[in-house]
């Protein structure tokens, strides 16, 4: 008797357990209709447990997909294991309002699903049991992270390949000299230079050795400056350096040690060696030019200069 | 048994390859506890979707979505078979498809709480479906303990 009591006291603490558990618990048949839901379902959907009792889920859900949840259920009658679904890829199985109107943001519920399987006395699996977890906070969270990572990306200065400064930072410190020289009228020279044949040794050698190149590249960029030049990858294989206080004399022998530097330079790997050379234009600041953009085009130009009159060069701008 | 090594090789196979994708899902019962990795080789996921019966179309949500059904089938299939065997109930956890849900570089540069660990590896091929995969049950250090008694203790039955 004693024993039977405990039993019952412990039925219905487990019953009381689930009712009051912040996670959803439904229990369908073979014809997906709902024998047993719990306070959380009933808190949710707004539907009290004696409304739905033996009606079609999808009827009582109409925005929730019969095909998917039927191919997920059917795994989980025929194999007898679970089956999972996870906000990400499908925000929610059903659709809950958001129920929190201060600290609530999204607009319904984000939910993970697990569905078990549930056996019968005599073995065979003919009901399961759907759980619902309120997933909300930790997509808000999920979804907060990826656009701070996306910012924190827009914000970062380094090329990944080369560990140069990337185009974005390095344009920033460009447009930041402009302008102190239009202030101060401090010399400041531009020297722009791309890899001769860059496309061939892609094509030849592969994408992978191709980026070696660019990596043996920055190295020597990096030992041929000054701590005051402001080196970056302006494009794939085209670089740019800032010579601050530099006329266009010292900006000249500067480049011309860089690409000795990079001729003599023999960048080999396991399976390759060769050597590399680059074509150089160099532009000084002056009073004529209107903004940054004609410092670039006109170091554009000296460097076109240098690959028209045979590569493996260094040209000055001439206006 | 299995390395820290061991894994973290595998790991970052599953990153810089992107023909192999990698799905996690942890187990637990009975003080037993580990976690199945399953490691997809060129698997074709247009072979993996009709195996699966599925007939929408394939995106990178679906596909994700097809990758965890499938493992969450493959590892359930193992553990029952273990869990039969042992008599014991093994349960499975949601599943984790790295790089997707997790970031395997993060994985490959933590280095796990332990050293060596019991790990089971099965290769599955498929027939008539380009599928070919590698699942790798691991369990954890103290499960190991807890194995051994069980066993003995089926070992020691007449």
């Amino acid at each position: 008797m004693k024993l039977k009591n405990l039993e019952f006291k412990d039925s219905r603490w487990i019953e009381v357990m689930l009712q009051t558990i912040d996670v959803g618990l439904v229990i369908l048949n073979q014809e997906y209709k709902v024998e047993v839901w719990n306070n959380f379902m009933e808190n949710h959907s707004g539907f009290r447990q004696s409304e739905v009792k033996g009606k079609n889920i999808f009827k009582l859900f109409p925005e929730t997909s019969e095909q998917w949840l039927k191919h997920k259920a059917e795994s989980v009658f025929t194999l007898e294991n679970r089956a999972f679904s996870s906000w990400e890829q499908h925000p929610y199985v059903f659709r809950f309002r958001n129920y929190r109107p201060i600290t609530g943001v999204e607009e319904y519920m984000y939910q993970n699903m697990t569905i078990i399987p549930i056996t019968s006395s005599n073995g065979s699996i003919d009901h399961i049991c759907i759980i619902i977890y309120d997933v909300t906070d930790i997509a808000i969270h999920r979804k907060e992270l990826t656009i701070a990572n996306a910012q924190l990306e827009s914000l970062s200065r380094i090329d990944h390949l080369t560990k140069l400064n990337n185009r974005g930072f390095w344009e920033q410190c460009l447009i930041q000299e402009f302008d102190r020289y239009k202030r101060y009228k401090n010399k400041c020279s531009l020297a722009m230079f791309d890899i001769d044949y860059f496309k061939n040794i892609n094509d030849n050698y592969g994408h992978h050795f191709g980026d070696e190149v660019l990596q043996a590249i920055a190295d020597i960029i990096r030992e041929t400056i000054r701590t005051t030049d402001i080196a970056g990858r302006y494009g794939g294989e085209e670089f740019a350096i800032i010579l601050l206080n530099d006329g266009v004399d010292n900006a000249f022998m500067l480049s011309e040690r860089l690409r000795k530097n990079i001729e003599k330079k023999m960048i080999s790997t396991a399976e390759h060696e060769i050597n590399v050379t680059i074509s150089t234009g160099i532009v000084e600041f002056n009073e004529d030019m209107t903004d940054y953009i004609n410092l670039i085009e006109c170091a554009d130009k000296a460097l076109y200069q240098s690959k028209e009159s045979g590569r493996n060069k260094t040209t000055v701008y001439v206006a | 048994m299995l390395s820290t090594g061991d894994l973290r090789n595998i790991l970052q196979l599953a990153d810089k390859q992107d023909t192999v994708s990698a799905v996690c899902q942890g187990f637990m019962g009975n003080g037993i506890s580990g976690e199945g990795l399953l490691v997809f080789n060129d698997s074709s996921i247009t072979d993996i979707a009709s195996l699966m019966k599925y007939k929408g179309d394939i995106n990178d949500k679906t596909e994700i979505e097809l990758l965890t059904d499938i493992t969450s089938i493959l590892i359930g299939a193992c553990l029952k078979g273990i869990s039969e065997q042992l008599n014991i109930g093994l349960r499975q956890g949601h599943p984790v498809v790295l790089g997707s849900h997790r970031r395997v570089t993060d994985l490959i540069n933590t280095s796990p709480r332990w050293k060596n660990t019991l790990a089971i590896e099965f290769n599955y091929k498929i027939e008539n479906h380009e599928i070919n995969c590698d699942l790798l049950l691991l369990f954890t250090e103290d499960t190991v303990k807890v194995l051994n008694k069980i066993v003995s203790s089926l070992k020691d039955q007449p």
